[in-house]
């Protein structure tokens, strides 16, 4: 499992915990109020993620892209 | 404030050291046989940034090490824990139901990016290639001629991007999928896998990877199930 990639491996494991944290998951109450100012982030994020994608693919193989904060492999 | 990271199925214990957003600690509250890992959270709005959503995560991922999580969406909050208890009585049927249905998975993430038939190097692209049109009659041509072009790129997207799908899917318990979310993304994809089918996912990955030299492929996980957490209606439990 690589751990190539640094900066772009960091955004673009960031920018998929965004699209999950911010999108999916139980909405429990009706009234998750987020400071929504960044909101945008999210969608330019993910135009910066084809970008970083690409870097990292010249990098290192990427499947084993690890979890956020490098937990590394579960079994 | 009562800021609510998860239900989950976790021996007593699992979240002791845990530290959640705003470096507040993580309780577990029994819920019948399962718990609800929540702590104190920001009075007011819940501020999007980097250090907040990667502490959610962080209790997340801890408490899916120890046994099993029904995430809930950023932000969630409830400023008197009456309501929380309200709110998981209305909807607990549905709730243990979700958390039955990823117990022992792990989701793992792919995209899948291409380069579009339109976009092949050397091939310029129509605007370049013509002069502006002199009439009428030559713009609709044209403006017919693009949305032609324009669908056989999306059926091409959609038969790629399904036969992608389905290898993966195979080895997965759910999934769920969006092609062309962008222009270039091809797919973007979310799989519900078994830990014990983990080695088949990660194989059929392999295989799409070597298959198709010309495309990009992501494959991140493993992540808590958000994709796979249940809709809860409002108005449900009324009737349930």
């Amino acid at each position: 499992v690589s751990r190539g990639g640094g900066a772009a491996h960091r955004d673009v494991t960031l920018l998929e915990l965004l699209d999950r944290a911010l999108d999916k998951g139980v909405v429990l109450s009706g009234d998750i109020t987020l400071s929504v100012a960044n909101v945008d982030l999210v969608y330019v994020g993910l135009r910066v993620l084809l970008c970083s994608v690409e870097a990292m693919h010249r990098n290192a193989p990427l499947l084993g892209v690890p979890p956020v904060g490098g937990g590394g492999e579960r079994a | 404030v009562t800021y609510v990271y998860a239900i989950c199925d976790v021996p007593p214990g699992a979240a002791v050291e845990l530290r959640g957003v705003g470096g507040q600690t993580v309780d577990l509250r029994p819920w019948g046989e399962c718990a609800v890992a929540c702590g104190e959270g920001p009075a007011g709005v819940v501020p999007v940034t980097a250090e907040n959503v990667l502490a959610h995560e962080h209790v997340l991922e801890a408490l899916m090490a120890a046994g099993t999580v029904l995430p809930m969406r950023f932000g969630t909050t409830f400023h008197r824990t009456s309501d929380l208890e309200a709110v998981l009585e209305l909807h607990g049927e549905r709730l243990r139901a979700g958390l039955d249905r990823v117990r022992d998975c792990e989701e793992w993430g792919v995209r899948v990016l291409w380069r579009q038939p339109d976009e092949q190097p050397g091939t310029p692209s129509a605007s370049e290639q013509t002069p502006l049109p002199t009439s009428g009659r030559e713009y609709l041509i044209r403006r017919a001629a693009e949305e032609q072009r324009r669908r056989a790129v999306e059926a091409r997207a959609e038969d790629l991007a399904s036969a992608m799908h389905l290898e993966l899917a195979r080895s997965a318990e759910d999934s769920r999928r969006k092609v062309l979310a962008t222009p270039d993304l091809l797919l973007s994809a979310a799989y519900l896998v078994r830990r014990d089918r983990m080695t088949d996912f990660h194989s059929a990955v392999r295989q799409l990877v070597a298959a198709h030299p010309d495309l990009r492929v992501l494959g991140t996980g493993p992540w808590p199930p958000y994709h796979f957490a249940p809709h809860l209606d409002a108005t449900e439990g009324a009737h349930a």
